[in-house]
């Protein structure tokens, strides 16, 4: 590699010189290397390009600001934005943290699950619970010596059932008395 | 003969309110006599029965007088019985039933023998707590006699 690079000493030089063989082959060896570097720099132009004109953009970037200081001094939308502009990459940042922790907690919430909500009436749906009345049944009725009657009386507290017997022989009643 | 006869009171005493304590109902029995007059009359125990012996067939009448009132301590399949002035009234509760949201309900069953100890009538009833059950018969043609029953828990 000295030798390609033309870096020996003349001693060196002159022991090389004396075998022509090596010579040809480190200089062909040296032209290989050069080749493909040379081939490697062609394929990585295009991104080194981009690159380039990312770093002229920031550049551009960073000379507004100075250009935009020739705003007249006191205007306080001027100062706002100076202010903005001024503290660009903390807002930035905090922007993007604010942005990850969001990501964070949407991916990270609970899965959805069903709940039962349980409302208790209100209170005027509630209602008196006095005890209703039945009317009166007669289920059987046997009459020696006569005939029953069953009817009932209605009034104010309810109905009221009643059975009158009429005796075939009424005498039979006040018998004993 | 002192200590025995104690003893005996006791006992009789602790059944007897043993009896009462399991008692589900108390049942009333009230004899009336009803009679018309030139100037009407209502014995003022029988206010809980005032309106209905207002309304006919008892308007024909204006004379009450109760004559009798009895009171019975009645459990399920229970019997009592009552002697009325004219005659004899017997009572069964064959049945208490409490149904929510009504009145409880008691089943009946009524029997009245006249003053010579002949059956009348013998029936099945089922009425509210607290209703009053009515039998009613012509003693005479200006004179009848009327059964009130009704009974409480």
């Amino acid at each position: 590699m000295l030798a390609a690079d033309g870096e020996l000493t003349s001693a060196e030089r002159a022991e090389l010189a004396g075998d022509p063989a090596t010579e040809a082959s480190v200089h062909e060896l040296g032209a290989l290397v050069r080749g493909h570097l040379e081939l490697a720099a062609d394929e990585a132009e295009p991104r080194f390009a981009d690159l380039w004109d990312l770093i002229e953009r920031r550049l551009d970037v960073d000379e507004e600001p100075v250009e935009r200081a020739a705003e007249p001094a006191g205007s306080r939308w001027a100062a706002v934005r100076s202010w903005f502009s001024g503290h660009r990459s903390h807002l930035a940042t905090g922007l993007i943290s604010a942005g990850a922790v969001a990501a964070l907690a949407f991916a990270l919430r609970p899965a959805p699950t069903e709940r039962e909500v349980v409302r208790a009436p209100p209170a005027i749906l509630q209602i008196d619970t006095a005890l209703s009345a039945s009317p009166p049944e007669v289920e059987s009725l046997d009459v020696t010596g006569g005939s029953g009657t069953v009817f009932t009386i209605t009034d104010e507290d309810g109905e009221t059932a009643v059975i009158w017997v009429d005796l075939d022989d009424p005498a039979d009643v006040t018998e004993g008395i | 003969m002192s200590k025995y006869a104690t003893l005996l009171a006791f006992a009789l005493t602790l059944i007897t309110g043993v009896q009462v304590a399991q008692a589900d109902v108390a049942c009333s029995v009230w004899e009336i006599e009803a009679s018309s007059a030139k100037d009407p009359a209502m014995d003022a125990e029988l206010k809980p029965l005032q309106r209905k012996l207002k309304k006919p067939p008892f308007a024909s009448w204006n004379v009450f007088h109760r004559i009798g009132a009895h009171e019975l301590a009645l459990a399920p399949q229970q019997v009592g019985s009552v002697t009325l002035v004219h005659g004899k009234a017997g009572l069964m509760l064959r049945d208490l039933v409490t149904r929510e949201g009504k009145k409880p309900r008691v089943a009946l069953g009524i029997t009245v023998d006249d003053a010579a100890g002949k059956r009348v009538i013998d029936t099945k009833i089922n009425v509210d707590v607290g209703d009053f059950f009515l039998v009613g018969q012509a003693l005479s043609s200006d004179k009848s006699q009327l059964v009130a029953f009704t009974c409480k828990q």
